[in-house]
C-alpha cells in the first residue's frame, strides 16, 4: 500500500514492524506524531523506541520500562516512507533516521568469527 | 505537536456536550487524517481488521482537547 | 514440491515431537490410568496440527512472524502482557528441557547432574552459533528419532492392540473414586497444554520465515503438520501405551524421565536402553534450543530488532545477546537444584494459561482477508480453529483448580 494513499492508522500502521531499504528490521511503529495542517490533522512522522510508550502504557509500567530500556526516540519522517503492507518499508537506511544505535551498540559485544 | 495515542480512547462529544463513544481509530489519505471511527463499531474494526462504513468525517471535529475530541 | 526437505521436514517434526513434558505425562498417563488417556493425546494433536498448520500459512503468505503480527493485534499494553507470560512460560519449560537432558546425561556419564546442565548449555549455545538455522533444527530433529525405540518396545512388548485402539475413543473411566477423578482430569489438561505447548508456534512460525517460506510451501508446511506432527504423536502415544502394559500392572509410577526409558529395556535389553536414552537426549535439547529461541524471537519481533539464525550472530545482535542470556537464566533457574519435575509440572501450568492468549491473534490473523487474501482460512480450518480455542480457555480456567487440588498430579 502506497502511504499517499487510504490508510487506517490504528489498525493498519501502529505497531507494525520497520524495515528499510536494505532489508534490514529497525524497531516498530509505536506512536505517530500529528501535526495541524490545512484544517486537518496530518501526520508528520512515525516515533520509534522506548521513549515513545508514553501514553500508552500506564505511568509506572513506563518509568519501569524507561529503567530498563532507557527513553531514546526516533523519528521517521513520513516522506521516508516507501510502503505500508505487514510491515512498514523505508526508502531509507535505518541510519538516516538514527535506527540503529542500539543494534550497532550490541553489535561491539558480539564476537565476529565461529558462525556458518 | 500532538501524539495518536493521546487521541486514541478519547471520548467523542457532540454540540450539546453527550458523549457519542471513544476513539478507536483514525483513517487517513496521504498522511492527512479524513475520517474518525468511534465508539464499539471502531473497537470491533481493531480487533479483526474489518473495515466497517465511516462514522464521522475530519470536518465534523471542532476542537480536540486532551480530555475529549468536541464535534460541531 | 522438493521431495527431500518434505522428508526431512516430516523427519524432523516427529523427531523433535516429543519434549520432557509429553515424555513425563504420557508415561505417567498410562501407569495411572492404563489406555484411557490416548484420546487427549490425539485430540490435542489435531488441534497443534490445526494451529501449527496456520501459524506456518500466516508466516508464508503475511511474510511475518506470529509475535510480529500479535504486536500489532493486540496493541501495546496486551502485546506486553502476552510478551511476559510467554517468556516466563518459554523461560520454566527451557529449565525444565535443559533439566531432563541433565538427568540423561548424568544416566549415560555417571557424572553431577549439575555439570552436566552446564556441560548441555555450552552445547546448545555452540550449536546455535555455530550451525545455520536449518541445521540446527535438522540435526536434534533427526537425531530425535531414536525415540522411534519406543514404537518398537511397545510392538515388542505385545501389549493388548485392542485396548490401544478402544483409548482412541474419548473416555472417562468408570468407578474412579472422587479424587482419581480430578486426578484424571488434571492429566488431560497437562496433556493438551504439553502437546500444544504456546512455544511450538512461534518457533515454527519464525522456522518458516528463516527457510524463506512462500505461498509455494504451503503444502510443505500442511503436510509437515499432518504427517509430522501425527507420527511424533503416535511415539507419544507409545510412550504411553507402554506405560500402560509394562508399569501399571506393577503398580510402579515412573515419576522421572529415567523410569520412561526402563520402557525400552524391559523388552528389548540395554540396546533398547541406550537407544531411548539418546533419543530422549535429543529430542529434549532439540526442546531446549526451540523454547529458547521461540523466546527471542518473541522478544525480537516484539520490539523490531533484526533477528534470525539464517543470519549470522554479529548482523543480529540484540537477538543473539537475547538467546544467550535466556539460556544462562534457564540453567540458572537448574543449578537451584530445583527438582526438574517440579519444573515440568510448572511449565506445563504456566503454558495452559497463556495458550489462548497465544492462539486468539493467530486465528484472526489467519482470517484476515487483508494480510492472507486467498489464503485466509477456509470454513474448516476457522471451525476447528475456533472449537479448539474453545478447548484451550476450558483448559486454562480449570488448570490452576485442578493442579491446586491434585497438588500436582500427586494425587
Amino acid at each position: 500500500m502506497n502511504p499517499r494513499g487510504r490508510i487506517q492508522l490504528v489498525g493498519g500502521l501502529l505497531d507494525l514492524p520497520i524495515i528499510d531499504k536494505d532489508g534490514r528490521y529497525c524497531g516498530i511503529v509505536d506512536d505517530m506524531e500529528l501535526e495541524e495542517a490545512e484544517g486537518t490533522l496530518r501526520v508528520k512522522g512515525l516515533l520509534v523506541g522506548p521513549g515513545a510508550y508514553r501514553g500508552r502504557l500506564p505511568g509506572w509500567a513506563f518509568h519501569l520500562i524507561r529503567w530498563v530500556a532507557g527513553a531514546r526516540m526516533a523519528r521517521v519522517p513520513w516522506d521516508a516512507i516507501e510502503s505500508i503492507g505487514g510491515a512498514v518499508v523505508l526508502k531509507v537506511a535505518a541510519e538516516t533516521c538514527g535506527l540503529h544505535r542500539a543494534e550497532d551498540k550490541a553489535r561491539r559485544l558480539i564476537p565476529h568469527r565461529g558462525a556458518m | 505537536m500532538r501524539r495518536l495515542s493521546a487521541l486514541i480512547g478519547l471520548p467523542v462529544r457532540d454540540a450539546a456536550g453527550r458523549t457519542l463513544g471513544r476513539l478507536h481509530e483514525i483513517r487517513a489519505v496521504d498522511g492527512r487524517i479524513s475520517e474518525l471511527v468511534y465508539g464499539p463499531a471502531g473497537l470491533f474494526e481493531r480487533l479483526t481488521g474489518r473495515a466497517q462504513p465511516t462514522t464521522l468525517p475530519w470536518s465534523r471535529v471542532k476542537r480536540v482537547h486532551a480530555k475529549a475530541i468536541e464535534l460541531n | 514440491m522438493n521431495l527431500l526437505e518434505l522428508t526431512l521436514g516430516i523427519m524432523t517434526a516427529v523427531g523433535g515431537f516429543v519434549d520432557i513434558s509429553e515424555l513425563v505425562f504420557a508415561a505417567q498417563a498410562g501407569s495411572s490410568y492404563g489406555y484411557a488417556l490416548i484420546w487427549v493425546f490425539a485430540l490435542s494433536t489435531i488441534g497443534i496440527m490445526v494451529l501449527g498448520e496456520m501459524s506456518g500459512r500466516v508466516a508464508a503468505v503475511a511474510k511475518q512472524p506470529v509475535f510480529n503480527l500479535i504486536r500489532h493485534r493486540l496493541g501495546l499494553k496486551l502485546g506486553l502482557v502476552t510478551l511476559i507470560a510467554s517468556l516466563i512460560s518459554n523461560l520454566i519449560t527451557c529449565a525444565a528441557e535443559i533439566g531432563g537432558t541433565a538427568i540423561i546425561l548424568h544416566l549415560l556419564t555417571g557424572a553431577p547432574m549439575m555439570l552436566m546442565a552446564v556441560a548441555m548449555m555450552v552445547v546448545l549455545i555452540g550449536t546455535i552459533w555455530i550451525l545455520p538455522f536449518k541445521w540446527i533444527e535438522r540435526a536434534y530433529g533427526l537425531l530425535g528419532l531414536f525415540m522411534i525405540v519406543f514404537a518398537v518396545a511397545l510392538i515388542k512388548a505385545d501389549p493388548p492392540w485392542a485396548r490401544i485402539a478402544a483409548g482412541f475413543v474419548p473416555q472417562i473411566p468408570s468407578g474412579l473414586p472422587s479424587g482419581e477423578l480430578i486426578r484424571f482430569a488434571y492429566f488431560g489438561v497437562a496433556i493438551i497444554s504439553a502437546v500444544m505447548f504456546p512455544y511450538e508456534v512461534y518457533f515454527y512460525s519464525s522456522g518458516g520465515i528463516e527457510e524463506e517460506w512462500g505461498p509455494k510451501d504451503l503444502s510443505i508446511n500442511r503436510l509437515t503438520c499432518i504427517v509430522g506432527f501425527g507420527l511424533g504423536s503416535l511415539l507419544a502415544i507409545s510412550i504411553l501405551s507402554s506405560s500402560a502394559a509394562l508399569f501399571a500392572p506393577l503398580h510402579v509410577d515412573p515419576q522421572l524421565p529415567g523410569s520412561a526409558v526402563l520402557e525400552a529395556e524391559l523388552p528389548m535389553g540395554r540396546v533398547g536402553l541406550l537407544l531411548a536414552l539418546l533419543g530422549v537426549l535429543f529430542a529434549v535439547a532439540g526442546a531446549a534450543i526451540e523454547t529458547c529461541l521461540a523466546n527471542a524471537y518473541s522478544v525480537a519481533q516484539f520490539f523490531g530488532w533484526e533477528w534470525g539464525r539464517h543470519k549470522k550472530p554479529w548482523k543480529t545482535p540484540r537477538f543473539t545477546l537475547t538467546w544467550i542470556a535466556l539460556f544462562l537464566l534457564a540453567l540458572a533457574i537448574v543449578l537451584t537444584g530445583i527438582d526438574v519435575m517440579k519444573l515440568v509440572e510448572f511449565a506445563v501450568l504456566f503454558s495452559v494459561l497463556v495458550l489462548p492468549l497465544t492462539y486468539l491473534p493467530l486465528l484472526l490473523l489467519a482470517s484476515d482477508r487483508h494480510f492472507m487474501r486467498e489464503h485466509r482460512n477456509g470454513a474448516l480450518a476457522n471451525g476447528l480453529g475456533w472449537l479448539y480455542f474453545a478447548v484451550i480457555v476450558a483448559a486454562a480456567v480449570a488448570a490452576v483448580p485442578l493442579f491446586l487440588l491434585t497438588s500436582g498430579g500427586q494425587g
